[in-house]
């Protein structure tokens, strides 16, 4: 096996200091993907900079209108979370399904999405849920970006070479309601065949669906957020089957996105039982009272 | 019946508990000798090809490379690595490296290096230019203008046996099902993978340690493929991390072996999960057009069987297995007219192997479907019409082969059916809604060891210790199912001694007495098992005979417990093993110890009746196991916990078999599932209860009544669950595993014909 040189720093702090005479860094965060690709030789690393160091960017924040989680959290931290669970359930929901529990107690949200794998869970709760990523380069620059703008296909992010995830900022909905829920090939440790999120808010008073998003992950090359579906639901009363509504936009979706494909004619049935699921997770948590 | 004995029906710990749960057992990948070199396969990337140039000098160049092996530098002796004694007439294509591609997984190169990082960097480095030739899949094979994979041809073999007059038969007026059923390859899935050690020493002399399940096997095979003589070939089995008949076959031992006597060092072969999957052996994928003809009342009248097995890219066992799924179709259901035709294929996939049941799980998946689906055409209860049609106790097999014995299948299905409630939950159809639930049945058959077909016979040395514990040596292989404390209780119980004081050392060539034939076969238990119950009354004799002689008493009047030989008729008169030991070797200048060699007379049936209960979701095609009922005709459970463990893993593998487990090929013939994220099997979450009934009711031959189970419980359940979803759903999946992607393709067909 190639040697690589192994670079952990302590803060952010340092690893700017020190970013720029790196060649060619390779990042690691929880490392499940990573690991495989150099074992693999799928990719060779010269310079490893390992994130688990820093621990700065291991928290779960609520602030005025949006939550705060820094990018080298698990998603066990995340499914965990009374405040992910509380403001974006959706996000709990899919961190909690991620690999196994082995899988969730080492993967982190930031290296999920800089891996930008086309069935990564958490990414189509984040869609939906309109997240932006934070970022720092070697300036010590901060940007801000939405996930839509970073994840630009199967597996490529649009990060410059010595970009760092640090943030992932989720905005909070007033009466805002979320689920999230995947199809694989069993009930656990299982990669998604097809998973959707949907975000709504909903005034109890008039019960119509306000503001709804939602988003489709498995079926294209990145998770994507579907107006149609959104559009087909707003202004609806849950009093109403609003799985009949969806029902026609949602084989209209697949149609557009994979017709042709071998995966073609089970997922234009399949998203059907996993929209009812999705809407039946949405209706539990309104019952509950959660967002 | 069991109430006199003390220790045959108990539950004790496998005898390596201790080291297993607290991760002290070493395996063979454990294991490090001095100066030990590290070895790594180069498997091919394609399915079939020639290769044209192969060039290892970057990887030769690589630091810590000792040497590269390919077809170039290496020996040519063909073998087949199925054969397990020499007499075996088989079919020998297999060489250690080859440079002709048959399928993605042949072995083009090996690299010996100083570290596993190195060797597997140094593969690499390897370039290989391949021709590319047409895949070739099993309905390929039987084109005859396609290429031919061996120069013989395509068709490895074809049998063919009758009873009745079946032609006859399906022309009378009577209700003929017929269906067209597909099984699938499927992984064995052991948690270790192959592995195995191997050093030499300058005379030419191997030493092999190997998780195997034949060691004599294993010293043939390498004395085959190397062309050098048994005597020089020690083989020492060492702890197992699962096979399932995964490690049947020696697949890394000659290589191993080669690499060591050509660097002159100790060398360590492993394979990773991904070569494990692809280059090691396979269950065979099989292809079974049946028809069977039921009268009204439910009789079977006849049977027609025609199956496509595809052996995969080299001969092994494909005919064997083949052979096997034919005879058991003959051994369970009463029918007096019935055919069953195999033809054999090669193909550009993997190498078919043993795989727990060995056709068992194919041919009961082929024909327990179609009998539902008889009973639906007569719209009959099919627990009903298996009754009416199931072999009785001592039934002949109708082909002449060996008697069924005490076969207590008819037991096992009425017990079963009660217990699960089957009129019930059978009638429970034709709900509304997005889930339905829907129950299944399906009955198997197996058998115990080589009785009919091969030697089967075991030789056997007793001896009692200076310390009064009991020495056993044979040839045993333990897989991590029991087999050595099954031995210990089997003769725990004939000398009335606890279980611990038996010693038994597994399988090392040098020292074990010859085993025919290893653990295969569903034997152990019934034959080696017979052998040491045998050999255990052997011993007792000797025992008893110099107790008289020493006590000075008749030897009737000799009791023995614990160690402790007491003369009954003046209980002060007692002595225990260890000083009787010390008497007869002082007074007699004798051991006490007996060698004898059993040989096997009988290969009854046993019997297996599986009961689920299924819910799928009729929108994504997802099935969830609610409930198994396993219902098993073992003559008698010498451990019951070893048993019921048994059925667990046996029902787990069925339901992989049944729902997910597929070794799936693109167009190519390019494995598309080498690793355990797309090769699902069945995990904690999905897995349901099991429940576990066994019949007890002794067949004569076997140790305390003792018949086989791990390879007979994992037979009947695939076709249980795809009865469970057909009857729930009004559809025919005929085609295993039933994913929900066949499912929903089902449902709509069937929607389309409404």
């Amino acid at each position: 096996m190639e040697k690589w040189a192994f670079y952990s720093p302590q803060s952010l702090r340092e690893l700017i200091e020190h970013l720029a005479e790196i060649h060619n860094p390779c990042f690691v965060a929880g490392g499940t993907d990573l690991m495989i690709k150099i074992r693999n030789y799928k990719i060779k690393p010269t310079t490893i900079v390992n994130l688990n160091r820093i621990h700065e960017m291991v928290y779960i924040r609520k602030e005025d209108e949006a939550i705060a989680i820094g990018a080298m959290t698990t998603f066990t931290q995340i499914a965990e979370s009374p405040i992910v669970n509380r403001y974006a359930r959706c996000l709990g929901q899919s961190a909690g399904n991620v690999g196994s529990k082995q899988i969730r107690n080492i993967a982190t949200i930031g290296g999920n999405i800089a891996n930008a794998a086309p069935c990564a869970d958490s990414i189509t709760s984040l869609m939906a849920l309109g997240a932006r990523v934070k970022t720092i380069n070697i300036w010590g620059e901060i940007h801000e970006k939405p996930i839509d703008d970073v994840i630009i296909g199967r597996e490529e992010n649009n990060l410059d070479e010595k970009e760092v995830i640090i943030e992932i900022r989720i905005p909070t909905l007033e009466g805002g309601y979320s689920a999230f829920s995947k199809i694989g090939s069993r009930t656990a440790v299982t990669i998604s065949k097809l998973n959707m999120a949907i975000v709504l808010s909903y005034n109890k008073a008039d019960a119509a669906i306000e503001c709804p998003k939602v988003a489709f992950g498995a079926l294209g090359p990145k998770p994507f957020i579907s107006d149609a579906v959104a559009n087909s639901i707003k202004g609806k009363k849950f009093t109403y089957p609003v799985i009949d509504v969806i029902k026609p936009v949602l084989l209209k979706e697949v149609e557009a996105s994979i017709a042709g494909r071998a995966s073609f004619p089970y997922k234009r049935e399949a998203i059907m039982g996993l929209a009812e699921n999705t809407l039946n997770l949405l209706m539990d948590g309104i019952k509950e009272g959660g967002y | 019946m069991k109430d006199d004995l003390k220790y045959i029906g108990k539950t004790l710990p496998i005898h390596d508990v201790r080291e297993k749960v607290t991760g002290q057992l070493r395996y063979v990948g454990d294991m490090m000798l001095h100066n030990m070199l590290y070895g790594k396969l180069l498997l091919s990337s394609i399915s079939h090809g020639i290769i044209k140039e192969i060039d290892t000098s970057k990887a030769e160049a690589l630091q810590g490379v000792i040497k590269v092996f390919t077809y170039k530098n290496s020996v040519d002796k063909k073998y087949n690595s199925y054969m397990w004694y020499k007499a075996m007439d088989t079919v020998k294509d297999e060489v250690l490296f080859t440079n002709r591609v048959r399928f993605m997984g042949d072995r083009i190169a090996a690299v010996v290096a100083t570290s596993k990082e190195i060797a597997e960097e140094a593969l690499t480095l390897i370039k290989v230019d391949y021709e590319e030739l047409p895949f070739i899949d099993a309905e390929g094979a039987l084109v005859e203008e396609n290429i031919k994979i061996h120069p013989w041809g395509n068709i490895m073999s074809k049998r063919e046996m009758e009873n009745g007059r079946v032609d006859e038969a399906l022309k009378k007026d009577l209700t003929i099902v017929e269906d067209t059923i597909e099984t699938q390859k499927v992984h064995h899935a052991a948690m270790e993978t192959h592995a195995c050690v191997a050093d030499s020493t300058p005379d030419g002399t191997i030493t092999l340690w190997s998780p195997c399940q034949v060691a004599f096997q294993v010293q043939l095979i390498v004395s085959e493929a190397l062309g050098i003589p048994t005597s020089k070939i020690r083989v020492i089995k060492t702890a197992m991390g699962g096979s399932f008949g995964g490690k049947g076959q020696p697949i890394l031992e000659p290589i191993c072996a080669y690499l060591s006597l050509n660097t002159g060092a100790p060398v360590r072969l492993e394979v990773s999960r991904a070569q494990a999957i692809i280059g090691t052996r396979t269950r065979n994928a099989t292809k079974g057009r049946v028809r069977i003809a039921v009268d009204k009342e439910g009789m079977i009248v006849g049977r027609d069987i025609d199956v496509l097995v595809d052996g995969g890219a080299y001969h092994t066992n494909g005919d064997a297995v083949a052979l096997a799924m034919g005879k058991k179709a003959f051994r369970l259901y009463r029918i007096k007219n019935q055919r069953y035709k195999s033809t054999t294929v090669y193909s550009n996939t993997p190498i078919g192997g043993a795989c727990r049941g060995y056709g068992s799980p194919q041919i009961h998946a082929i024909t327990e479907i179609n009998i539902d689906n008889a009973a639906r055409a007569i719209g009959m209860d099919p627990v009903e019409l298996r009754l009416k049609n199931l072999v009785h106790p001592y039934d002949k097999d109708p082909l002449n082969g060996p008697d069924l014995g005490n076969g207590r299948v008819i037991d096992c299905l009425e017990k079963g059916k009660k217990a699960f409630n089957w009129e019930e939950k059978f009638n429970n159809r034709g709900q509304e809604g997005r889930f339905v639930t829907g129950v299944g049945v399906a009955c198997g058959v197996h058998g115990n060891g080589y009785y009919g077909a091969h030697p089967d016979y075991m030789m056997m040395t007793l001896k009692v210790l200076e310390d009064g514990k009991i020495l056993m040596l044979s040839g045993l292989h333990d897989l991590g199912c029991g087999t050595i404390t099954t031995m210990k209780q089997i003769v725990g119980e004939v000398l009335k001694i606890h279980p611990d004081n038996i010693i038994i050392p597994e399988a090392d060539t040098f020292y074990s007495p010859y085993d025919s034939a290893g653990t295969q076969a569903s034997r152990v238990t019934f034959v080696c098992g017979g052998c040491a119950q045998e050999t255990a009354n052997l011993l007792k004799e000797k025992i008893y005979k110099y107790s008289a002689a020493i006590l000075e008493c008749t030897e009737d009047a000799i009791e023995m417990l614990e160690g402790v030989i007491t003369n009954s008729e003046k209980p002060s008169d007692r002595i225990s093993l260890s000083d009787l030991l010390s008497k007869v070797r002082y007074q007699f200048k004798r051991e006490i110890s007996v060698t004898n060699t059993y040989e096997s007379k009988a290969n009854p049936g046993v019997y297996t009746v599986n009961f689920v209960e299924v819910m799928i979701d009729k929108l994504t095609g997802m099935v969830k196991i609610l409930d198994v009922l396993s219902v098993s005709d073992i003559g008698r459970a010498i451990n019951p916990g070893f048993v019921e463990g048994q059925v667990h893993g046996a029902i787990q593998m069925g339901i992989g078999f049944a729902l997910s487990e597929e070794i799936k090929l693109d167009a190519k013939g390019r494995v598309t599932t080498a690793n355990f994220s797309k090769y699902h099997v069945i995990n904690a979450p999905d897995m349901p209860k099991v429940k576990v009934i066994l019949v007890e009711e002794g067949e004569e031959y076997g140790p305390f009544g003792a018949k086989s189970i791990g390879e007979l419980a994992t037979v009947a359940i695939a076709p249980a669950i795809i009865n469970a979803i057909n009857w729930a759903l009004d559809i025919n999946i005929s085609s295993l595993p039933a994913t929900p992607e066949k499912i929903i393709e089902a449902l709509n067909k069937k929607a389309k014909q409404a």
